[in-house]
């Protein structure tokens, strides 16, 4: 096929100095005819001189290589027309008309930059000239001038259709290489076009000369094709086209893979951030492109799997905002709960401070009492929406851990005398172990605080008197280990399992006495897992509960790891018993 | 008692019992209370007696109790009352926007009565 096009290349160059110099041969064997038999004139001589314009123009331009296509061609149509408006002016009659008919080829030869346009009207005007040079012959008597114009019709006829059938050879060779060449690109193209990732091809100019189907996938909303169109286009405003602008120059200026991020007008004008990975090709760059916003490293290495992904990931997605959504909907809906509980707790906790505090005189004994009791429960349900907004807090996030460092055990001795009046109160033995050695944590002071107030409550409220409840904190590894036991009431494996949910409270082992929110032990799991431990209850019906916390919050880890057992604390409990005066058979069954 | 001496509070607060709770303890201690309801009267009444202190509930019907206390706040005649927040908003974090938002003192309900009392007295004694 390289042949054929050569050899189609080689005739037209001959042919394009062909037509010239044959034009130039019959404008001066007409000239020299016309001038010997009428005699030379200045009109004569400028008339022939300027009909050899295009012949002389057109030698000079095959030659000069410099000039664009469009240039030549205008100055070829320039060449014609003068010599045209020329022979009008000069001869008349039927050749008036030629003369605008010898316009058509060079008009249409400069307007069209289509070698099949030019070559087709050349045609035409070659028949057209000879139809009138027929017209011309056959009439009466010819003169030597209009010899002399036929000749010169004749052989620009001749050589104009000579060209436009050497045109025509080379428009068909040409096509019929390009075709061979898009056959031949073809599966090429078309692995492109369906590349799992999305990409897109780019000419030096920038401008996309082909787009893979993914790319329509990754921004919805740009053009169905793209093809032709600048990338500069597609970007969301002036800063992204300067982007694409550097972006594109970037890997002219330095060779390699590099990368660069822009916005494009995607869904309902929406900015859409979208990251290209330049690569150099034969004409120009291939951009490989991933969605900005999902960009984190990973994106990048594959982007093959990333289409594929993309779906699965949005779904996930959906399931995790909604979930977060209904999660804090609920803590909110927690927060103004509590909010509307402390406005009528202000006029119960009010009035009976009031009362406690004789304001206005002094009141009967009786209901001074019952003052007292209106106020005691009056906190104690603030203590419990307390509760439930360190919980909503703890859900909405919004619960910070404030850490620092102190001994564990200065806190569970510190919870422990606090609770241990209440406890003797119902006739329970509270002990503590926190071992000899310090047990310097980080971790909230606060939250370590209210875990074990809150356990050790718990374990108080729910154990029947004469019963025992002991407290424990050892290191292991790097993990501060807190457990609190009891001789109380203990729970099924259902309601044991039961817990495993927020909010549960085992109501079905309580008397009427036993009253908790349940909130407590969701609060104590919540607070231990923001230090990256855990909670983990045991519990025997009718024995006891033990709940341990495992906080990874030991400034040393300790290298020889003791061995803890939860159950170490029932064996404290044991010991706090015979050791204790009252011993209810509750607690004897509960060590047997 | 010095009648000359007695100190205005303007309480406005939208709960009736809360009101009567205030009103009580602030006459109790010998202050002559103003009450409203509505947070678009505050501004009337505090332009009308000059309170020496105003007791701001937070959430209030149609206007916040900060609105009115950057009203007050922005007033030239009014701005240098005293406002003490009295408000059930407990959480972390409200003490600190409600005193941003321009109250000088702030109380959480439900009150104790000490606590009341000697907070309102550190603004007018």
């Amino acid at each position: 096929m390289g042949q054929t096009l050569r050899l189609a290349r080689y005739l037209d160059r001959i042919a394009g100095r062909a037509v010239h110099a044959l034009w130039l041969g019959a404008v001066l064997a007409a000239g020299f005819q016309v001038l010997a038999d009428r005699g030379v004139s200045p009109a004569a001589l400028a008339l022939f001189a300027l009909a050899a314009l295009p012949g002389l123009a057109g030698l000079q331009l095959a030659s000069a290589r410099a000039l664009s296509r469009r240039a030549s061609r205008f100055i070829m149509a320039l060449a014609w027309v003068l010599p045209a408006l020329a022979a009008t002016a000069a001869l008349g009659g039927p050749l008036t008309f030629a003369a605008l008919v010898f316009l058509a080829g060079p008009a249409a030869m400069a307007a069209s930059g289509r070698q099949g346009d030019a070559a087709l009207s050349w045609t035409l005007n070659a028949i057209a000239f000879s139809g009138l040079a027929m017209l011309q012959l056959l009439g009466p008597a010819p003169d030597a001038t209009i010899l002399a114009s036929g000749s010169v019709i004749l052989a620009l006829a001749g050589f104009l259709a000579v060209c436009g059938l050497v045109a025509s050879a080379r428009y068909a060779a040409r096509l019929n290489a390009a075709r061979t060449e898009v056959s031949r690109l073809r599966p090429a193209a078309s692995a492109f076009l369906d590349a799992p990732g999305p990409l897109l091809a780019v000419d030096r100019d920038g401008v996309m000369t082909a787009a893979s189907r993914a790319v329509h996938r990754l921004i919805p909303g740009v053009p169905r094709d793209l093809t032709g169109l600048p990338l500069e286009g597609l970007a969301f405003d002036d800063g992204d086209r300067l982007a694409i602008r550097d972006g594109l120059q970037s890997v002219d200026a330095d060779a390699g893979v590099q990368g660069f991020d822009f916005a494009v007008r995607g869904n309902q004008g929406r900015a859409r951030t979208v990251h290209a990975v330049q690569a150099r090709s034969a004409d120009g760059l291939v951009l490989s492109l991933v969605d900005g916003e999902a960009v984190t490293g990973q994106a990048q290495a594959a982007p093959e799997s990333h289409a594929a992904d993309h779906a699965e990931i949005e779904r996930i997605r959906a399931e995790r905002d909604e979930a977060i959504a209904a999660s804090r909907a609920k803590s909110e809906f927690l927060a103004a709960v509590s909010h509307e509980l402390r406005t009528p707790l202000n006029a119960i906790i009010g009035f009976s401070d009031v009362m406690k505090q004789r304001l206005f005189g002094p009141l009967p004994a009786r209901y001074a009492e019952y003052g007292d009791l209106i106020h005691e429960s009056g906190i104690h349900l603030l203590d419990l929406i307390g509760d439930v907004l360190d919980m909503s807090k703890i859900e909405a996030d919004r619960y910070e851990l404030v850490t620092d460092r102190f001994d564990a055990r200065d806190v569970v001795e510190t919870c422990a005398k606090m609770l241990r009046l209440r406890a003797e109160d119902q006739g329970l033995t509270l002990s503590t172990d926190a071992g000899s050695d310090a047990l310097e944590v980080d971790a909230d002071r606060k939250a370590v605080r209210q875990i074990l107030l809150n356990l050790i409550s718990n374990a108080v409220k729910f154990t029947p008197e004469g019963g025992a409840v002991a407290v424990m904190a050892r290191a292991q590894g790097d993990e501060l280990v807190l457990a609190v036991g009891d001789s109380g009431v203990g729970m099924g494996a259902d309601e044991l399992r039961a817990l495993g949910g927020q909010y549960t409270q085992t109501r079905s082992s309580l008397t009427s006495d036993e009253r908790g929110s349940g909130l407590g032990l969701s609060l104590v799991r919540s607070l231990a897992e923001m230090h990256g431990g855990r909670m983990t209850v045991q519990s025997v019906k009718g024995e006891g509960t033990t709940v341990t916390i495992r906080l990874p919050v030991l400034v040393d880890a300790r290298g020889d790891v003791e061995t803890f057992e939860p159950l170490a604390v029932h064996e404290q409990i044991r010991r706090a018993q015979s050791a204790g005066d009252v011993i209810s058979q509750a607690a004897n069954s509960g060590a047997a | 008692m010095l009648q000359v001496m007695t100190k205005k509070v303007l309480i406005v607060e939208d709960n009736e019992l809360n009101m009567k709770l205030f009103r009580d303890l602030l006459e109790a201690h010998g202050y002559e209370t103003y009450q409203t309801r509505e947070g678009l009267k505050a501004l009337d009444m505090a332009r009308e007696h000059k309170p020496d202190l105003i007791l701001m509930d937070i959430q209030l019907p149609e206007v916040s109790g900060l609105d009115v206390t950057k009203w007050i706040k922005n007033d030239d005649e009014l701005s240098e009352i005293p406002v003490v927040a009295v408000t059930a908003f407990a959480m972390k974090g409200d003490e600190e926007r409600i005193r941003q938002g321009g109250c000088e003192g702030y109380l959480s309900k439900p009150i104790t009565v000490s606590t009341f009392i000697a907070t309102v007295r550190s603004f007018l004694d």
